[in-house]
């Protein structure tokens, strides 16, 4: 997936990255708390367009046809192996049977838009939060772990580029991991990676030489980046404190959520209410962003 | 000035070696020194510099004293030895750690644990002096190769080091990007006064910048002296006279070689004028050789990465067969990916490869590994991780006529790998990897060779080795299309050259024609001579008719 980010000009890119990762923890959890597909549709559709107005659309769409993808196998699985309920169509074709239930589709649909949501929502927590935010953040409580997160962050997408490299220019090698039967691409497979770590070994150890040609290890680090909590900050965190602490509320007493999937979908006035609640949380950067502008000079 | 750093009686052995790497090395660095260490590939540089940084100094036995500023650097602790000797490595991929430039230079003040406070204005300062300041929240994977090796000389500046030291540190820059780093070398040398120690193959550029030249041979340090002392011992010494630059070799082999060799195309030129010297061809030089019918056709191949504006534009070329063509061009120009396309790695969006008459992706790969050999720009990404003995024998078995072990020791001999026979491939030097990438390309005997910077990381000598190997197979009827940035080398071996520019190529010349006509990618003793002798390439091209203060 590409990597993308946002402006640090917009509200998000100046917020402290505390304030961020309690806001989009906030997110996370709205996202595991709901499973009626009014609620899951509108957190994936509120957040496809959150991405798109920091993304712009052309990225956040290349992002969404692989999510699509994705959700579209969940649907398909549920569709054929959920037959629980009403029958929506049914297809008999000699003594084979098969029929589409309309609980196999809800529910694989409120599924594939939960995983979507869950997914669009990393791709802005990952664009929002950057690895020196993050290691900013961690570094006064746990500083090995701090770099350690940095490293990887870094290391992956090495990874990523070396093994493309790898899987081009393998081939000068015979090593094809794209044709032939099941069983030998799995083979080749296995002896790509293996060659991917080998020389990611190799690198990663003459990296590791030069960072300690570079004073690493040998004290107590000091920090460059230093984020100071703003008026913004407080302002930011305690509505979406409180945003959540209604829905937990709605959540506890039982609104937006089906407990039984033979009753999907039926919308409840107190769906559209929990419905509300999402949208703002869901908006509440655009709302940031809208202040933020009026309080350009 | 005063002494910096010392070696004395410095002896290393690496680990089951029969041989040490260093033999009795003793060599005195002063405070005011910038010096290149020259040498043949396996001679020591690479172990000589790692001696002078105690994170560096590779496992093995270790004989004798190395001394900064009269205490054992391995006395010095982390910090110390950080803020004191700084090292930029060969390869600018490997140093950085951290996502964007200005958080790699935080990276190094932030270990040495400069205060939150003073921070800023050490990476201002330095990003400012090296140009840095309009790239600071750059991601460090969309920087090309120089930007990153300023980036990794900036985040050991920002340190302040009193010493430098640079392993081939320019190997993987085109020569336009290699001249900018160098020059920024030097204005790091006069204006902070920091000393510099750094190793090299390509010393025509260097050598103007530098004030002393250490000479290493199997481990032992044969000089090191002023550099026109050393230039003077290198071109009377057999195995060392390839790596005097094509501008004071040229005078030696003309036998001009007065109180002072010179060092640039501007001071040779005044040298001539003043000793009046007249030139003519030799009359062998304008040899003519001959091509068979075409092997590979390019018909208006476009290609473009996702997204991304096209990297190769319409190009239409036919390859003869025995014919050598060298694409010249900067980095990023396309010439890697016109490369893989030939090869079939990659299918272009628009026209067509053919290989004969079978279009080249739609060839089995099988069937492609015995056409064509590649080497790509980076031939680790080729190896497969086992011994140099081992990954011959396993190419080979995908070849036309598979070797026996008897051969494979003759390939070994061949490319001058015989000492590494059973190293791992990731252990070697650029150098030796890049031999060993060579030898993947060439043992299944291919009808095309694809060469990506067939050069690099090479000494002078192993590259006249490898262009006489190529030769002998360009005459046997192989085809060879070579990407290199190395203009003595395409312009000694190369049949035909062209550019790579904006996505296309320039029309195909013989070799001869295409550099005597360049301006500026031309050799040095074209640039040397043009005024006088518009033919010449090389000092065995022209004879002396005569001169006046002819001391030959």
């Amino acid at each position: 997936m590409q990597l993308i980010e946002t402006q640090s000009s917009q509200f998000l890119g100046q917020c402290h990255p505390l304030a961020l990762v309690l806001y989009f923890g906030e997110l996370f959890t709205g996202l595991l708390l709901f499973n009626h597909i009014l609620i899951t549709g509108l957190f994936f559709l509120g957040l496809c367009g959150l991405c798109c107005w920091y993304f712009g659309g052309r990225a956040v769409w290349r992002v969404v046809r692989s999510v699509l993808s994705l959700m579209g196998l969940i649907l398909f699985l549920n569709i054929l192996l959920n037959r629980a309920g009403v029958s929506w169509w049914q297809f008999t074709l000699g003594t084979w049977h098969w029929e589409v239930s309309r609980v196999g589709v809800l529910y694989g649909a409120t599924m594939a838009l939960s995983l979507g949501g869950m997914v669009m929502a990393f791709v802005l927590f990952n664009g929002c939060v950057t690895a020196s935010q993050l290691r900013a953040l961690l570094n006064p409580v746990a500083p090995r772990l701090a770099m350690l997160l940095t490293l990887a962050i870094r290391f992956v997408n090495l990874f990523i580029q070396q093994f493309r490299r790898l899987l081009l220019l393998q081939r000068t090698r015979g090593l094809v991991v794209t044709a032939g039967p099941w069983r030998h691409r799995l083979t080749e497979t296995g002896n790509l990676l293996r060659v991917l770590l080998l020389g990611s070994i190799s690198r990663a150890m003459e990296t590791a030489i030069l960072m300690e040609a570079r004073g690493y290890g040998g004290r107590h680090r000091s920090q460059y980046q230093h984020y100071r909590w703003r008026l913004a900050d407080t302002s930011f965190t305690l509505v979406a404190g409180g945003m959540f602490v209604v829905i937990l509320g709605l959540r506890v007493h039982g609104w937006g959520v089906t407990p039984n999937i033979y009753s999907l979908p039926g919308v409840l006035a107190t769906d559209w209410w929990v419905a509300g609640v999402a949208s703002l949380v869901v908006g509440l950067p655009l709302i940031g962003e809208g202040l933020y502008r009026l309080c350009q000079n | 000035m005063s002494e910096l750093m010392s070696l004395k009686q410095v002896t290393f052995t690496y680990p089951a070696a029969n041989r040490p790497a260093l033999d009795g090395v003793d060599l005195h660095i002063a405070s005011d020194d910038f010096m290149v260490i020259v040498g043949a590939t396996g001679s020591g540089k690479t172990t000589l510099l790692r001696q002078l940084k105690p994170e560096l100094v590779p496992a093995g036995d270790l004989t004798g004293t190395v001394q900064y500023q009269g205490r054992s650097i391995q006395k010095l602790s982390a910090t110390e030895s950080a803020q004191t000797i700084g090292v930029v490595a060969q390869d600018p991929v490997v140093q950085p750690v951290m996502a964007t430039v200005i958080e790699e230079l935080a990276f190094s003040l932030e270990n040495v644990g400069v205060s939150a406070s003073g921070m800023p204005g050490r990476i201002a300062e330095i990003a400012n002096f090296l140009g840095l300041d309009q790239i600071l929240h750059t991601p460090l994977q969309q920087l090309s190769g120089g930007q990153l090796q300023l980036v990794n000389l900036a985040s050991v500046l920002v340190l302040h080091p009193a010493i430098l030291l640079l392993d081939e540190p320019t190997a993987q820059l085109d020569p336009t990007t290699a001249q900018n780093f160098l020059n920024v070398l030097q204005q790091v040398h006069r204006e902070l006064g920091i000393t510099i120690v750094m190793s090299e193959h390509r010393l025509d550029r260097i050598l103007p910048l530098a004030n002393r030249l250490v000479i290493m041979e199997d481990g032992a340090l044969l000089a090191a002296e002023s550099v026109a002392t050393g230039l003077r011992l290198m071109s009377q010494h057999d195995e060392l006279a390839s790596f005097v630059p094509a501008i004071p070799n040229f005078f030696v082999q003309q036998h001009l070689t007065g109180n002072q060799l010179p060092l640039t195309v501007a001071t040779g030129r005044r040298m001539l004028s003043q000793q009046d010297v007249l030139f003519k061809l030799r009359s062998s030089t304008l040899s003519v050789k001959t091509f068979g019918a075409p092997l590979l056709t390019v018909a208006g191949v476009s290609f473009h990465y996702d997204q991304q504006a096209p990297t190769l534009r319409t190009i239409d070329i036919t390859f003869a067969t025995g014919i050598w063509v060298a694409i010249l061009g900067k980095n990023g120009a396309g010439k890697s990916t016109l490369l893989s396309v030939l090869a079939g790695l990659r299918k272009p969006q628009h026209g067509k490869v053919r290989l004969g008459k079978q279009i080249i992706w739609k060839m089995k790969n099988s069937v492609l590994i015995r056409q064509v050999g590649l080497l790509s720009q980076h031939p680790i990404d080729q190896f497969t991780g086992l011994t140099v003995r081992e990954e011959l024998t396993a190419q080979s078995q995908l070849g036309n006529e598979p070797v026996n072990a008897t051969a494979v020791t003759d390939w070994l001999a061949k490319l001058q790998l015989t000492a590494v026979a059973d190293q791992n491939v990731f252990d070697l030097s650029g150098g030796q990897q890049q031999l060993v990438g060579l030898g993947l390309a060439l043992i299944t005997r291919p009808r095309l060779l694809l060469l990506d910077e067939p050069t690099k990381g090479l000494d002078p000598a192993t590259k006249q080795v490898v262009g006489r190997l190529l030769e002998t197979y360009r005459a046997a009827g192989v085809t060879i299309v070579m990407a290199s940035h190395d203009v003595e080398f395409s312009a000694q071996f190369a049949t035909h050259g062209t550019f790579m520019f904006d996505g296309q190529l320039t029309p195909v010349q013989p070799a001869r024609k295409f550099f005597t006509t360049n301006f500026m990618a031309t050799t040095a003793v074209s640039r040397l001579l043009r005024q006088w002798l518009q033919q010449a390439l090389f000092s065995t091209d022209v004879e002396r008719k005569g001169g006046a203060n002819d001391q030959g």
